[in-house]
């Protein structure tokens, strides 16, 4: 009985860890079966589950239907752009904060924190409205420009910089390198993890954006999520299995990220919940 | 001297490219959406009304209902994301559990997801004939609900969406919270004979107020920001406005109804309610903090 009792908790710890983890699991396995159904299977009642035939019919016709490599393409920029601009700003300004401590530096800190407050769903209009001013709309500079630097970023690698002991940078020194042979050769490969966790969480973000190029592109520039939510509220009748196929799509560059560095992924929000 | 005073200069302009975009497209944006706020019009067309759009919005029954609609559903998803994420993470780790990394792995999925995509996929699993949640129902002899037909129907299934986008994230972080707690805390209870709520309720809890503060800011972000994904792909803010959240209802007043400068408006009293909300939940932390010591 005592031991029974003893075992309850694992067991209904396990039960409902397993329940949750099915709950959150099923619309993703859902989608990749639905953009294998006819139409008559993903409109049919009851719902079918399991596809009668898996082939490559849906995902054939909805490039037809949809640009998708253009959407893939404009997507892609956006995302490499403005993470490589970011890991740049994010990693200069981090040394320059932490490893040649000038005054003013404490003002600056202020500066990124304070720019973490202002989630940039946020500040979408007001960017929106001084973005057309310029006439930059549904272009590259308006859609990733303002993307250039994030508080988030910024602040991320001014912390894990704070974990590289000051020797490495006063020993370059005093071999009379450069501050930016400093920051190229002995910086960056030491601060490399760092810069790939923020990486990858940029290329996550960026990828994911929706509201943002929702606003400031029309045509050209216009990404895979925006295009793929617009394919579908522009038809009449639904068609769900191609719209699957298309977000099948979408999801497959974060969803390999997540697989191949899901570790990265858990550190980076330890690291989030540390601050 | 001179070498330091070049340092220092090359630490300035390793600064500016950050100093500069932050400058240009965080804070600048709010000078100009301020300013165009106080104006009437459209494109560059404008009159000087000064608060005139704040003084129409606040009058405006429409506005206030999506604060509220907002706050609802904030409100309401932050409680069960917060309570779900705390009981997942306690579960993890407490009990002895087995295939840990698979779990979590799972749980934090929706968290790397296109947001837009998989609120797709929601609307399709909420569709009232052939969608499998109501497919589910009917199978277990239960009637059918009109998830997205009725406003009441339309704000849970928002709430449920978000909840599921969010549950593994706040996992994670009282995850990382509770690794912190000393075991020996734990240990020095159970030779009390404490209870296991006793235990939450008195080590837990109190120790995890950052965490939970933390929590706590970031729902209230997603709840202002995040939920305009959701409306606006799986309900378009209906029935009834019944789930037009505060977002949304400022995009639509930029982008359907052309009103830039009081969409401006209202983005300036989002901001500062945002401000203020946060501000407080900060306030909170320190008050419970001076209250352990």
């Amino acid at each position: 009985m005592r031991r029974l009792r003893r075992q309850a908790g694992p067991i209904a710890a396990h039960a409902g860890l397993a329940i949750l983890s099915l709950v959150i699991l099923f619309p993703l396995v859902y989608v990749v079966l639905l953009s294998f159904q006819t139409i008559q299977e993903a409109s049919s009642i009851p719902p079918t589950l399991i596809p009668a035939r898996f082939d490559a019919e849906n995902y054939a016709r909805v490039f037809e239907r949809l640009d998708v490599v253009g959407l893939f393409t404009n997507s892609t920029v956006y995302t490499l752009s403005t993470t490589a601009m970011v890991l740049v700003t994010s990693t200069l300004a981090a040394y320059a904060t932490t490893k040649i401590r000038m005054p003013g530096r404490r003002l600056v800190l202020a500066l990124f924190v304070g720019s973490i407050l202002v989630p940039p769903a946020v500040r979408t209009i007001p960017l929106y409205t001084m973005i057309a001013g310029w006439g930059w709309v549904d272009t590259w500079a308006g859609l990733a420009l303002p993307l250039t630097a994030t508080g988030f970023g910024l602040f991320f690698m001014n912390q894990f910089m704070l974990t590289i002991p000051d020797e490495v940078v006063e020993a370059a020194r005093i071999d009379g390198a450069g501050e930016l042979t400093i920051v190229g050769r002995v910086i960056v490969p030491l601060a490399l993890p760092g810069i790939a966790v923020l990486g990858l969480y940029n290329f996550m973000f960026r990828w994911n954006d929706y509201l943002w190029p929702l606003v400031v592109t029309r045509q050209d520039w216009q990404t895979l999520p925006v295009g793929v939510a617009l394919f579908k509220s522009s038809q009449q009748l639904i068609t769900w299995n191609l719209i699957a196929a298309a977000a099948v799509v979408t999801l497959l560059p974060v969803m390999a990220l997540f697989f191949a560095l899901r570790e990265r992924i858990m550190e980076g929000i330890a690291i989030q919940a540390g601050k | 001297m001179n070498q330091r005073r070049r340092r220092y200069l090359t630490g300035y302009l390793f600064l500016a490219p950050a100093l500069l975009s932050l400058a240009v497209f965080t804070f600048a944006p709010f000078v100009v959406g301020f300013w165009n706020s106080l104006h009437a019009g459209f494109g560059s067309d404008l009159d000087f009304v000064g608060f005139e759009n704040y003084v129409y919005m606040f009058e405006s029954p429409r506005f206030w209902n999506s604060l509220r609609v907002t706050l609802l559903f904030t409100a309401t998803y932050s409680i069960f994301s917060i309570m779900l994420g705390f009981l997942a993470a306690y579960a993890l780790d407490h009990g002895k559990i087995r295939f840990k990394p698979i779990f979590s792995s799972i749980l934090i999925l929706p968290y790397v997801v296109t947001p837009a995509i998989a609120t797709l996929v929601w609307q399709y699993m909420f569709n009232a004939d052939f969608g499998i949640l109501n497919g589910a129902l009917v199978a277990l002899g239960l009637d059918k609900v009109a998830w997205l037909q009725t406003p009441t129907g339309a704000m849970l299934s928002l709430i449920i969406v978000q909840v599921w986008f969010t549950l593994g994230y706040n996992m994670l972080l009282f995850a990382s919270g509770l690794r912190s707690i000393p075991r020996t805390y734990y240990e020095a209870a159970e030779i009390d004979g404490v209870g296991i709520w006793s235990k939450i309720r008195h080590i837990t809890l109190p120790l995890l107020v950052p965490t939970i503060v933390f929590i706590g800011v970031l729902s209230l972000m997603g709840g202002f920001v995040h939920s305009f994904v959701l409306a606006q792909i799986l309900t378009g803010g209906g029935p009834f406005r019944g789930t037009e959240v505060l977002m949304l209802l400022i995009y639509e007043t930029a982008f359907e109804s052309f009103d830039v400068p009081m969409a401006n408006a209202m983005t300036i009293v989002m901001f500062a309610l945002l401000f203020t909300l946060s501000y407080l939940l900060n306030v909170w932390q320190e008050r419970a903090y001076k209250g352990i010591e």
